[in-house]
């Protein structure tokens, strides 16, 4: 490998394609799949940090993390904690069938086990909902 | 790693997930009928089993996190040399998130 091929840089996408899976016009069913896995992706890593956060209060000591669960009894954040729910079922379910999908499984059939995905992942939040409320 | 690689990485951490996360939330929320207190949290950790899924699943959940922005992060059009902070950056976030939540297993 000569030097000028070795600092060539990686092929890019071409600049359209970059921002193109924010985009809301011409989705089709699989369009808005990604779309919808990717910002829930997005939101349970958002999570994750706030979650690891509030923990910080279990290593000050039982007190300290009393206190955090009494804020947490309240109903705003029982009904953020039932869409979290929603956001982790969809997430999941969605994710098989992606797994699916890459090895080939029921290609065909993708459109119709994304609602699969979605009403399953929509019937489980509702479970949820009523285990908790 | 080829892109190949990675998605397969993602698959296989996000399957392991499934049943990493649906143990945590069920033990976690579901089980004891609400949140658990502080003391109910150091007897579920006493069990040595239990500190293993937990801390697999610490382990699992920041990987598939973090590879998942760095996948959404390489979409955007960067340089070879912009991907590489990327992700020596996100290597750094992980190993430092892990290390927080180890240390905080060792104050329960
Ligand atoms: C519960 C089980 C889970 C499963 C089965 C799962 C599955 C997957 C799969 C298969 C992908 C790759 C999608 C593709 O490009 O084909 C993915 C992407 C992703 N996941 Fe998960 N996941 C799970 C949980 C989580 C959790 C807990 C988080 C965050 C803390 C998360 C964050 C992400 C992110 C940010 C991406 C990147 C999305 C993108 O590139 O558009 N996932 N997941
Ligand atoms: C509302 C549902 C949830 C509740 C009530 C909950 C509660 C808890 C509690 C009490 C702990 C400390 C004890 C233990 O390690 O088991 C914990 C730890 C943890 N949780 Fe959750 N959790 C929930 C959802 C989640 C989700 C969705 C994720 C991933 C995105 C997650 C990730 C973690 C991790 C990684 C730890 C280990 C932290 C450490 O290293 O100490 N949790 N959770």
């Amino acid at each position: 490998m000569n030097a000028e091929e070795y600092r060539r840089p990686a092929p890019r996408l071409p600049a359209p394609q970059a921002k193109e899976w924010l985009a809301f016009s011409k989705r089709g069913v699989g369009g808005w799949a990604f779309l919808l896995h990717r910002l829930t992706g997005l939101v349970l890593v958002f999570y994750l940090f706030l979650h690891l956060a509030v923990l910080s209060a279990l290593a000050r000591g039982p007190q300290a993390y009393q206190a955090m669960l009494a804020f947490m009894d309240s109903p705003l954040i029982v009904a953020l904690e039932v869409g979290l729910i929603a956001t982790i079922a969809f997430h999941a379910l969605n994710g098989i069938r992606l797994v699916l999908m890459g090895f080939g499984v029921g290609v065909r059939a993708h459109k119709a086990l994304f609602w699969v995905a979605f009403v399953l992942a929509a019937g489980l939040t509702a479970l949820a909902a009523l285990a908790m409320f | 790693m080829r892109p190949k690689t990675q998605w397969l990485w993602q698959a296989f951490s996000g399957l392991l997930l499934v049943f990493l996360l649906a143990l945590h939330l069920t033990v976690n929320h579901f089980a004891a009928g609400g949140l658990l207190t502080y003391e109910d949290i150091v007897a579920y950790l006493a069990q040595p089993w239990v500190r293993v899924l937990e801390t697999l699943f610490l382990l699992t959940v920041t990987y598939h996190a973090l590879a998942g922005v760095r996948g959404i992060l390489l979409d955007l059009n960067l340089t070879t040399a912009a991907a590489r902070r990327v992700t020596l950056g996100l290597t750094v976030l992980g190993v430092l998130i892990c290390a927080y939540g180890l240390w905080l297993f060792t104050t329960l």
